[in-house]
């Protein structure tokens, strides 16, 4: 009898419930659909206590799927590789530079110059969790406002080419800080509009879809000359990416019949289906 | 106790989701755990702990990575709130409705979503995705909404369940 009762009593206002819980979130969206950058307390401390348990299984992950092909030494061993890799990305964005001389060296001496010059402080972090979907398109790290990392610092990583030389590589940008965590989106978000260059004609153009791990998009000059291979960098035209930083190779384009635009599909040259660890490029404070 | 154990579940659904299943690709698709868990809740439960576990699982997963909050939140609350509302139509016994309920709000989160990210500009591979890895997650997540149910079974109370 009481639970007939208790149901009777429940009946109205579970619709009650139902239409106001479903408001609460509907306004939480709007609210919030505008980019979140500092996390609030409750986000915050959320992503801190998920963290270490996050990373633990992460690394668990990372040790299972790279235990063979991997260099597993002693601390100092490691130490050691991440000192010449680090090495070797500094000899390779010099490599770069002085391509770009060749190419146009008028123009090129002061960027080159600027490029030696800039001292960019590499923060290594460990990805904690993605968002569901195949790709690392929107995912976590384990440095956050503590460790220095604030919002549109860039995300990098150390990628082999085909010719055996690293390269530092965008993978994407910080879009809202924790105390010990923060978001990134990477750039095979669509919604990263993303000018480059190409660094053996220093034609401009713009990356502005996906197709499925490769970026897609166009050289602002019709004319521009494109050759399969070409290496893709960021332009810096923008204030959010720093100039040079490699994006990708072409792998394939064709002009476009209505624009005679020439549109062009990108292999980032970063595995965006298993991301373990980065580097955060810190950057500057200030943007000359 | 069996709220506790209901946070809990929901508190580990959200490191093995975001550190785990997601970095396991099947046939090019990853499972979404909190799916399957929702629906259960739901089926096992009633709409209301099944829509309000749905609302938590859903922030917990806006709050790590989403662009908005309150998204995934939603639309876990409508999953797990059609789940409890089965409850009176199907078997609590049986595995099968949940699986097939976990199916059809698999296929209903992946749209939705796609919908509510393109109102707020933010759609992220949605063709590509719809091409063909959602139908292999929806299969997926209502394999593994078996497992979770025999667990679940084990690890809450349910008056008058039969174990």
């Amino acid at each position: 009898m009481s639970r007939i009762r208790t149901r009777r009593r429940r009946r109205p206002n579970r619709r009650i419930y139902f239409w106001a819980m479903t408001v609460a979130l509907l306004a939480m969206i709007f609210i919030t659909a505008n980019q979140r950058t500092r996390l609030n307390f409750a986000e915050n401390a959320i992503g801190t206590v998920l963290m270490p348990f996050q990373k633990a299984v992460t690394s668990m992950m990372e040790g299972a799927s790279k235990a063979g092909d991997r260099l597993f030494g002693t601390p100092a061993l490691r130490r050691e590789f991440e000192e010449i890799q680090a090495e070797n990305e500094k000899l390779r964005e010099e490599n770069r530079a002085l391509q770009e001389v060749v190419a146009k060296e008028p123009y090129l001496k002061n960027e080159y110059r600027l490029l030696t010059e800039t001292e960019y402080e590499l923060m290594p972090a460990i990805v904690t969790g993605k968002e569901s979907g195949g790709l690392f398109v929107r995912f976590t790290i384990d440095k956050g406002s503590r460790h220095g990392i604030k919002e549109g610092d860039l995300v990098v990583l150390g990628t082999e080419l085909p010719d055996e030389s690293v390269v530092t590589a965008l993978v994407g940008r910080i879009v809202s800080v924790g105390d010990r965590w923060s978001q990134v989106t990477g750039i095979l978000d669509e919604t990263t509009n993303l000018s480059f260059k190409d660094v053996r004609t220093q034609h401009f153009g713009v990356l502005d879809g996906r197709t499925g791990d490769g970026l897609t998009g166009y050289f602002f000059d019709t004319d521009a000359d494109v050759l399969i291979g070409d290496s893709i960098v960021t332009s810096g035209l923008t204030p959010t990416y720093p100039a040079d930083l490699y994006i990708g190779e072409i792998i394939s384009f064709e002009t476009a019949e209505h624009d005679r635009m020439k549109h062009i599909v990108l292999d980032t040259g970063v595995d965006f289906s298993q991301l373990y660890r980065v580097m955060v490029l810190k950057q500057p404070e200030e943007r000359p | 106790m069996n709220r506790l154990r209901l946070a809990l579940i929901l508190f580990v659904n959200m490191i093995l989701q975001s550190a785990f299943f997601s970095r396991m690709p099947v046939f090019g698709a990853q499972m979404n755990l909190s799916i399957p868990i929702v629906v259960n809740i739901g089926v096992l439960m009633g709409p209301v702990p099944g829509s309000l576990c749905g609302a938590i699982a859903g922030l917990l997963e806006d709050i790590q990575t989403g662009r908005a909050l309150g998204v995934r939140a939603l639309l876990y609350f409508f999953i797990g709130y059609f789940a409890g509302s089965m409850q009176k139509h199907v078997s609590r016994d049986d595995p099968k409705p949940a699986m097939a309920i976990t199916l059809i709000s698999t296929l209903f989160f992946f749209l939705s979503n796609a919908f509510i990210s393109r109102i707020l500009s933010v759609t992220t591979g949605f063709l590509l995705y719809l091409r063909g890895p959602v139908f292999i997650e929806a299969v997926l997540n209502a394999l593994i909404g078996f497992l979770i149910y025999k667990l679940l079974k084990r690890f809450l109370k349910f008056p008058g369940l039969y174990r």
